[in-house]
């Protein structure tokens, strides 16, 4: 049952609610009339539970020992029985123990440890390798706004880097263990907030836990946003501004704070903002609407937008959405006026997919992605892809319907019918090619509604007070649908790839590292130096910077290096002039990519074609202008001769 | 008792760790090898208590994730003011910096109780002679 809350607001250190005193809000579920006597708790009990974790740790950690040379479907059902194994001991402990929020903490460190076992010595995806690049030049610079070409806009939110520095200069880690620290710091304290999140909205303790635990199943959760990425740790600040915001509308609820209080508070979620949008631009836009669905649906109410509850209460109620898109606005505005021409693609172009699809719009090829089209994901993992967004929808249709119907003034509910309806609305964007990313990213907070729909379904139903054997198969079924949430949502929501180390796979991110790739960066980093500049594909681009610290620019508007590899003419002396202006000597080539065809991501741009001639890779050794440096197997370097280029290009510029 | 040790050791213990990190922050720098790891705690935690001290907000064990990121937040906002004051960000710059602002921070909130203990003596203060007044009044009216 949904239990009466906080008599006063939490931060109020004039009082101690009677419910918190003492150690109340660390033990978590006990003593607090959820309903179940306490179980036993004892050192043998931690200590069972605590064997549990380790050896469903040691499974996760055989999975991945087994995966570079084995097929997935030896090593993928040890893996998942380790994360269920871990996952469901973790909400035993937390629903029953006495030390719920300790447990959820070490969830969210836990999940860190599959995509640390990927990478533990290094970035391995794109975007914490071109964070990492950020990194690297912030710390050896000391200063903020660094560039790098794999990730222009990154310039411009340095919160993350800024930390991560702060960690490596004054405790002595090197900069990869500082950004391991800082990520997993900040992804233990995300199952945290969610569970206080929730306890200010109020839902009970028990409830409390179990938002936490589903929202520890989002898609996002295990591997997106446990790499060093700055949407990792935007993530905590919202939440942490979310839990603040909530739990002064519960001081609300509960009393009438003086006007010094609500102003504290606002300074406080005021800094906070600027800090979330100093980090990351996506987030903080989440943010926004994630504060104003907060603003318009959680209580109390007192007339319609709660207009009649005085001015204070509406400066509590509206000033921190208003607050964070203020700051937002003159972040972009100006210092990072580059923000929306980067995020603007990202919503007109699944927008115009959308049209095309439905008869509206014009030109362009078919936009639909298959399913699991190229994965290898075994058939329980695409089953569980397709169940967990039913189960979540029918969630929402049965609760709300049954909200609709009965229980209207119940508004904490809206709150949570809305973040699910949005994130049910985000998911066939998934299917579009280029709404997938976007989708991914509003799915971290979106989750949060997801999370309280099992307390809605059991309260709107009243499954609590109906016959024993009821509630006890309603209690199997929410743990069948947590692990179906868990399997389902990371097989949708991350490729396998980018979850398990395997063989060679030509344009993968994470499967296009060799051993030949490791010395060709080792040659590159020992004979060019550090910031080199390379010209080179993307998936070139990604182990030289991660390895060798070059610098490697990508195809953009103005610098179309893409054309040195499709065109049948010699680049252009406007592109030649680009790259001897930037600095950009050296011409890197990997001979497979006349032989393989990306599935994942372009070579350089979107809708480049569809594979590069032969003669393109191999004419290369015949321009007097590019003097072969390094040659292996499949890896060509070449030092750029401007000079020699401007005299050679008149008399060849119609090609061979 | 254990319980009044107990609460007399929250009372003080927190601000009195927060203070200790802010000198690890400062002194960040100069430790030895082995004792820098103790600056990672006291830079996650030391700058957010502090500031939600100021603040006059709650400063107990569920205040703990909060802490952390308002401890980034902290970090965050002061890498900027260096950047922009044209301070080359180091551990020579940055760890004094941080802990300066932590311990101004946690004497800041120590003057904000003064103040506010003040000025609550003075309200009752206050209250007490118009009590005294009053009961003249009445006595005087009899």
């Amino acid at each position: 049952m949904v239990e009466a809350e906080l008599g006063r607001h939490p931060g109020d250190a004039r009082t101690v609610p009677a419910r918190v005193a003492g150690k109340g809000w660390l033990r978590g579920l006990r003593g607090d009339g959820a309903g179940s006597p306490p179980s036993a708790s004892g050192a043998r009990t931690e200590l069972g539970a605590a064997a549990l974790i380790a050896a469903g740790a040691a499974l996760v950690i055989w999975a991945y020992s087994m995966a570079p040379t084995s097929a997935i479907k030896s090593y993928d059902p040890i893996f998942w029985s380790g994360m269920v194994l871990v996952y469901l001991t973790v909400a035993w402990r937390a629903l029953s123990g006495r030390h719920a929020v300790l447990w959820l903490a070490f969830l969210g460190l836990f999940a860190v440890l599959p995509k640390f076992w990927m990478s533990p010595n290094g970035p391995i995806y794109f975007d914490e390798t071109a964070h990492f690049a950020l990194l690297r030049e912030t710390i050896s610079t000391g200063h903020l706004f660094q560039n790098t070409p794999l990730l222009p806009i990154g310039k411009f939110y340095p919160g993350m880097e800024s930390v991560a520095a702060a960690i490596h200069w004054l405790t002595g880690l090197s900069s990869w263990q500082s950004a391991l620290a800082l990520i997993a710091v900040v992804h233990c304290l995300l199952p945290v907030q969610v569970y206080y999140i929730a306890r200010a909205l109020p839902v009970g303790e028990r409830w409390a836990v179990v938002a936490a635990l589903v929202y520890a199943a989002n898609p996002s959760f295990i591997y997106e946003d446990v790499q060093f990425a700055y949407e990792s740790v935007a993530i905590l600040i919202m939440f942490t501004i979310l839990r603040i915001y909530v739990e002064t509308l519960a001081a609300e609820r509960s009393g009438r704070p003086s006007w010094r209080e609500s102003l504290s508070t606002s300074v406080l979620i005021a800094t906070m903002c600027f800090a979330c949008v100093v980090t990351h631009h996506l987030t903080s836009l989440t943010g926004v609407g994630l504060l104003l669905v907060s603003a318009l649906t959680i209580g109390p109410m007192s007339g319609l937008l709660d207009r009649k509850g005085g001015w204070r209460r509406i400066f509590v109620r509206y000033s921190p959405p208003l607050m964070l898109a203020g700051c937002f606005a003159l972040w972009v505005i100006f210092v990072a006026p580059g923000t929306w021409p980067y995020l603007f693609p990202h919503v007109s172009q699944p927008f115009n997919q959308i049209l095309k699809l439905v008869g509206l719009g014009h030109g362009g090829s078919k936009p639909l992605r298959a399913l699991f089209s190229h994965s290898v994901a075994p058939g329980y993992e695409r089953v569980a892809a397709i169940a967990a967004p039913t189960l979540i929808a029918l969630a929402v249709l049965f609760a709300g319907i049954r909200w609709l119907r009965k229980h209207r003034s119940q508004t904490l509910f809206l709150w949570s019918f809305t973040l699910a309806s949005v994130y049910l609305i985000t998911l066939p964007l998934t299917l579009i090619g280029e709404g997938a990313a976007g989708a991914h990213r509003t799915w971290a907070a979106t989750f949060l509604g997801v999370g309280l729909l099992p307390v809605a379904v059991v309260t709107l139903f009243t499954l609590e007070e109906r016959k024993p054997w009821l509630r006890r198969s309603a209690a199997t079924l929410g743990v069948g649908g947590l692990v179906v949430l868990l399997v389902g949502n990371v097989a949708a929501g991350t490729p396998v790839d980018y979850r398990f180390p395997g063989p060679y796979k030509f344009g993968s991110d994470t499967r296009s590292v060799t051993a030949e790739t490791r010395r060709y960066d080792d040659w590159v980093r020992e004979h060019l130096g550090p910031d080199a500049g390379v010209v080179t594909d993307r998936n070139t681009a990604l182990s030289l910077t991660a390895t060798a610290s070059s610098i490697t620019p990508l195809q953009v508007p103005g610098l179309p290096v893409a054309e040195i590899w499709y065109n049948r003419r010699p680049p252009t002396p406007s592109l030649m002039f680009s790259l001897q202006y930037q600095g950009d000597d050296y011409l890197a080539v990997d001979t497979r990519d006349s032989q393989y065809h990306p599935t994942e991501a372009p070579l350089f741009v979107p809708g480049e074609p569809y594979e590069v001639p032969r003669r393109n890779i191999t004419r290369l050794a015949h321009w007097p202008w590019l003097r072969l440096l390094y040659s292996s197997q499949h890896y060509r370097l070449y030092k750029i001769d401007f000079d020699r280029y401007y005299l050679w290009y008149p008399f060849h510029s119609r090609g061979e | 008792m254990p319980r009044e040790w107990y609460e007399r050791l929250r009372a003080t213990g927190a601000p009195g760790l927060v203070a200790f990190g802010a000198i690890v922050l400062v002194a960040a720098s100069v430790l030895p090898g082995p004792l820098r790891l103790l600056v990672l705690p006291a830079l996650l935690l030391a700058p957010g208590y502090a500031f939600m001290r100021l603040l006059g907000r709650e400063v107990d064990w569920p205040s703990i994730a909060t802490a952390v990121a308002v401890s980034i937040m902290i970090v965050v906002l002061l890498s900027l003011a260096l950047y922009v004051s044209g301070i080359r960000l180091d551990r020579v710059s940055l760890g004094p910096a941080l802990g300066s602002v932590t311990a101004l921070l946690l004497a800041g909130s120590y003057s904000r109780e003064l103040f506010a203990d003040r000025r609550g003596y003075a309200q009752r203060s206050d209250r007490y002679d118009e009590g005294i007044v009053d009961e003249r009044e009445r006595t005087m009216s009899r």
